[in-house]
């Protein structure tokens, strides 16, 4: 009878077989398939039934955040202060217009001591200023902060006054007046060249000129609409910064919504860390974009 | 090494981590915090988002005019006056049509609501019998009902009720003539509207609320495992120590 050699997973090692035992190794293997077929199975079947798990678990948690209750007017308010803020004057008016006329009306208690006074600070002016950075008239934006506020300007290396600067070099790139731009670039972009933190901004503004089509270029994003709103931004939180009542400096920086939405971001994705990087990060962009079925 | 084991070993490592609390600094915290890249137009439809499903129109046009933000849910004029058409349609009797304008709202209507889309076609196979197309009505009720009334019992019976129309010579003295009444015709559209309406809430309610919730959650859930400044006042939005 020829001999078998029989080598078996698990075993490791290199046996003959004689007839007799066969039949019994053969019913032995015949187990082993089995068993592993039923634990693949099991655990094929153990994976639908997790994913259905989580599915019930998300559902579970969407209903137990939506039964949060939160503050009166909670949303109104921030909304409020969000346009106080960032100077956005007329909508303000017409919102408070509108607040006080529905039934009932809209009632914000003043909370502690935060004196409407430091936000609606120098209102018309930045919403001036927005205004005319965000159609691009870096020009006369220059000329009403040396007028109303030149001590922001003075310092021509200041943070605020690269922005701007940049901001008009961008802008006369987007008209196709390059040889201007490259003046413009020599007399006031040099000198931020070698200064920490200007430096990649300021290349990305020259790269500018190097393409033919420069909003399809890597450096695009330039002359998006998002590059006027970042220095609008700045230039209203320099004059939020020079209210003399001003006691938090930060507060310039960052509306109420804006902290509450980096608390958020920030408790989901410290959460998410802790568990082992398991789940979805929270994306605010992506909460705006899809329902209301947010995932933290 | 078993699939089995390792899990028990992840598990004996999370259990180990849950029960101590880890301690953020306020500096710590601030750093996390800076690292957060909230972009400003995502702020602006958030906020365009609140101005517009909570009705301020004129704040919504002028913020529109000073930030540069679209509307992201055009949810006025346009949807109002679609629902109205269907609505109307199904008291006209136009069943057909009322089925293709609601599909064209949004399609999930009738796909998440099997009760509504077999009323509706109750009221398809009524408005056949009245005008007295039996032929086309019995094949209606066979093809389309039928297979309706064996997933269940209660759309049976109303298929029963409806089909037992075609019983009787004189329909307005029978026990099932109410179907032919306006009133079913008035009950059915009611639903549909009812049935948009709450389709198009889910996209009336603002986000903004959603969000403040999900915050109030988050911490709760993070304080289970960390003790780090937290936020306890929505509205001044400002940071706590935390408690050591």
């Amino acid at each position: 009878m020829p001999q078998q050699i029989t080598k078996r997973r698990g075993f490791g090692s290199t046996y003959e077989t004689p007839q007799s035992t066969l039949p019994k190794l053969k019913s032995k293997a015949a187990e082993l398939k089995s068993k592993n077929n039923n634990t693949l199975h099991g655990f094929k079947n153990s994976r639908t039934a997790q994913k259905e798990y989580e599915a019930q678990e998300r559902m579970k948690q969407q209903m137990t955040i939506e039964k949060i209750s939160l503050p009166p007017n909670i949303s109104y308010g921030l909304v409020r202060s969000y346009l106080l803020h960032y100077g956005y004057e007329d909508t303000l008016h017409s919102f408070d217009l509108a607040g006080k006329s529905t039934v009932p009306p809209v009632f914000i208690a003043q909370e502690n001591g935060v004196d409407e006074q430091d936000i609606t600070y120098a209102l018309n002016q930045r919403k001036t200023l927005r205004q005319l950075i965000r159609s691009g008239d870096i020009d006369a934006a220059f000329c009403k902060l040396r007028n109303w506020y030149p001590w922001i300007v003075q310092d021509d290396k200041s943070s605020t006054c690269f922005l701007l600067h940049c901001q008009k070099f961008i802008e006369l790139v987007r008209v196709g007046a390059l040889e201007e731009a490259v003046k413009y670039g020599r007399t006031e972009l040099a000198k931020f060249f070698g200064l920490t933190g200007f430096a990649d901004l300021v290349q990305d503004c020259v790269a500018l000129l190097a393409y033919e089509k420069p909003q399809e270029s890597s450096v695009g994003y330039l002359l998006e609409d998002s590059q006027r709103e970042v220095v609008a931004d700045t230039v209203n939180a320099m004059i939020l910064s020079t209210n003399p009542n001003m006691k938090d400096l930060q507060g310039c920086l960052h509306s109420y919504l804006e902290r509450l939405l980096r608390q958020l971001t920030a408790c989901c994705l410290e959460r998410r860390t802790m568990n082992g990087d398991q789940g979805e990060a929270f994306q605010l962009h992506r909460v705006l974009n899809s329902g209301n079925k947010a995932k933290c | 090494m078993s699939p089995f084991w390792i899990v028990i070993r992840q598990l004996a490592e999370i259990e180990a981590m849950a029960l101590s609390k880890k301690v953020i600094t306020r500096e710590e915290w601030e750093k996390k915090l800076n690292d957060v890249k909230i972009r400003k137009e995502d702020m602006n439809k958030l906020v365009m988002n609140f101005l517009v499903t909570e009705g301020y129109v004129d704040a919504a046009e002028k913020f529109r005019m000073e930030s540069g933000t679209e509307q992201i849910a055009d949810i006025d004029l346009a949807t109002i006056t679609d629902r109205m058409a269907v609505k109307k349609a199904v008291q006209c009797g136009n069943v057909e049509d009322a089925i293709e304008k609601v599909n064209d709202l949004n399609p999930e209507i009738l796909d998440t609501n099997p009760q509504l889309f077999f009323h509706l076609q109750q009221q398809r196979l009524i408005e056949l019998i009245r005008n007295g197309k039996v032929e086309e009505a019995l094949e209606f009720a066979q093809e389309e009902l039928a297979p309706r009334g064996e997933e269940n019992q209660s759309f049976l019976e109303e298929l029963e009720r409806t089909v037992a129309l075609l019983a009787f010579e004189d329909v307005s003295n029978c026990p099932v003539g109410d179907l032919l009444d306006i009133s079913q015709r008035l009950k059915t559209a009611s639903e549909v509207n009812a049935a948009i309406l709450t389709s198009q809430s889910h996209e009336k309610d603002p986000k903004l609320p959603s969000l403040l919730k999900m915050l109030v959650w988050a911490q709760n859930q993070l304080d289970e495992k960390a003790a780090y400044p937290r936020i306890n006042n929505l509205s001044t939005a400002t940071l706590e120590d935390p408690a050591v």
